[in-house]
């Protein structure tokens, strides 16, 4: 058996809470969720900020279910089955080209989705190479520019 | 005899796929012949067990069909013609009136579930229902088959795996991390979550940050809502993380001191059980699953204002003792949801509707 919890009396801290929301007069704002919310449009495909974890989600998530399986499950046993069953034989000469070539397409734009994830992992992977280089530089500019002033500074003494 | 689980859609890493996969394991193990059959399958999942709907093997009446009910789908027109015994796992389905001002082809999907459901009602033997709130679901929808209550199978041991370090980075130091994470959906009311973040900022710690983890794949409408909410409040130190990878989600609750639930409809609630698995303070209002799932434990909100939710997360992180004994109830709710446990349950309650009752 497990061990009994612990009693927290949720009232009395709530009670003690309102007590110092009124004594601080800590008071809500005026802005409404739900007067924002009506401006939203109910459309799809928003635009949003890009995530290349949410791409890569979205590309796995398609290559996954990619292939549309024309034959549908129909439990055998019964009349209703049987002309079920028949009519699933009768149409495949018509949906078997469909479904084909549905599936040859949504096996382009996969590979389309692919590319382009491929494409911008590389430029991103190009793009931190960059930056590192770019980082390296301004460090080595830095160090470079104390010394020239410490340079300026012996010769300026010497001079004097 | 066989054992075997429907679906429409096994996907990868969802809460419904892993608790089918897991339940197949344990079917497997009490000697059945088993498989799991789906109109679409992530084809990252990759067991020989593991098939499209279409080559569901033949069904004797002592055989047993598992159906998973989670979203609208033709399927689901199917199960009365086969000519076996039948459970339904009902994991809840989405009330489409929160998705409809944001995604009306969701909303659709979820209504046509509903009606499903009711479709459904007379067609099972038994039915086992994640939390106890679907069980109230089921039979408030006319069922009168027998229904337990069976809490989803969670992988508790894939939560020992390292965290992300990157995030671990940008979120572990001297700030107070709120964390709420699931899908960014209209009934998991975000809003409320950052309204009450607000406050506490303002008026009791201003440093503390709300992170929001999870995708709004589909729900960019609600998302941007919210965005230009947090813009018009002028909060600040709100992060949405987006979809991130499982060692992220990791580091998001390795480096969160309070998780803060203002969902309106879960029918389990599986980021709670999560939570209590990171031994963070729960604060949550109490509607749908949420009490039941917290059975106890946690801090349960009878009312939503955000000031005394804001109040209530301060007074969980300076008043003595307190956190300690959310944790300690928290760590004792958990151990009903162990997978042992529910391993236990389900094997008891599959014996009891076969007749074999151990």
């Amino acid at each position: 058996m497990s061990e009994p919890m612990k009693k927290i009396n949720v009232e009395e801290i709530m009670k003690e809470i309102r007590e110092e929301i009124a004594q601080k007069g800590y008071t809500e704002d005026s802005v409404d969720y739900a007067n924002i919310a009506g401006d939203a449009k109910a459309i799809l495909g928003v635009k949003t900020d890009f995530s290349a974890y949410e791409l890569g989600h979205a590309v796995n998530g398609a290559a996954g279910q990619h292939k549309i399986e024309y034959y549908r499950m129909i439990p055998k046993g019964g009349l209703k089955s049987f002309i079920e069953r028949s009519i699933r034989k009768i149409l495949r000469f018509m949906l078997i080209p469909m479904v084909d070539q549905q599936n040859q397409f949504n096996y382009q734009m996969v590979v389309c989705m692919r590319q382009m994830e491929g494409f911008i992992e590389e430029h991103n992977h190009q793009m931190e190479q960059k930056d590192r280089q770019i980082d390296a530089l301004e460090e080595k500019i830095f160090y470079l520019t104390k010394r020239c002033e410490a340079l300026e500074k012996q010769c300026g003494s010497k001079e004097a | 005899m066989k054992v075997i689980q429907l679906l429409p859609t096994l996907a990868f890493g969802d809460a419904v796929g892993n608790d089918t996969l897991a339940l197949m394991q344990v079917i497997e193990e009490m000697g059945y012949e088993t498989g799991i059959y789906a109109e679409t399958i992530d084809e990252r999942i990759k067991n020989k067990n593991v098939k499209l709907a279409y080559k569901v093997p033949y069904m004797a009446p002592e055989d047993i069909l598992i159906y998973h009910m989670s979203i609208g789908s033709q399927l689901t027109y199917e199960i009365e013609n086969f000519n076996c015994r039948k459970i339904m796992i009902y994991h809840n389905v989405t009330p489409p009136e929160f998705l409809a001002p944001y995604n009306p082809f969701t909303a659709g999907a979820c209504e046509e579930g509903l009606k499903q459901v009711k479709y459904l009602s007379d067609k099972f033997d038994y039915c086992l229902a994640d939390s106890e709130f679907n069980r109230q679901d089921l039979i408030r929808m006319g069922y009168t088959c027998p229904i337990d209550v069976l809490p989803i199978l969670i992988p508790f041991d894939d939560y020992k795996k390292m965290p992300s370090k990157r995030m671990l980075r940008r979120f572990d130091d001297d700030f107070v991390n709120i964390l709420f994470t699931g899908r960014i959906a209209p009934n998991k009311k975000q809003e409320d979550v950052i309204k009450c973040f607000y406050y506490y900022k303002k008026y009791f710690n201003p440093k503390s940050r709300l992170i929001l983890a999870g995708s709004y794949y589909g729900m960019e409408n609600y998302y941007h809502s919210l965005k230009a909410f947090i813009e018009r409040l002028g909060a600040e130190d709100v992060y949405f993380t987006g979809q991130i990878k499982f060692n992220e989600i990791l580091a998001c609750y390795t480096a969160a001191d309070v998780f803060l639930c203002m969902s309106e409809h879960e029918g389990f609630c599986v980021p709670l059980a999560e939570a209590m698995a990171f031994q963070i303070p729960i604060v949550a209002y109490d509607s749908s699953a949420i009490g039941w799932t917290l059975g106890g434990s946690g801090i349960l909100l009878k009312d939503k204002n955000p000031l005394v939710a804001a109040g209530m997360i301060h007074q969980v992180m300076t008043r003595p003792g307190l956190k300690e004994d959310i944790v300690s109830n928290e760590n004792i709710r958990l151990g009903d949801f162990s997978h042992d446990v529910i391993r236990d349950q389900f094997v008891q309650y599959l014996n009891g509707f076969t007749g074999e009752r151990k």
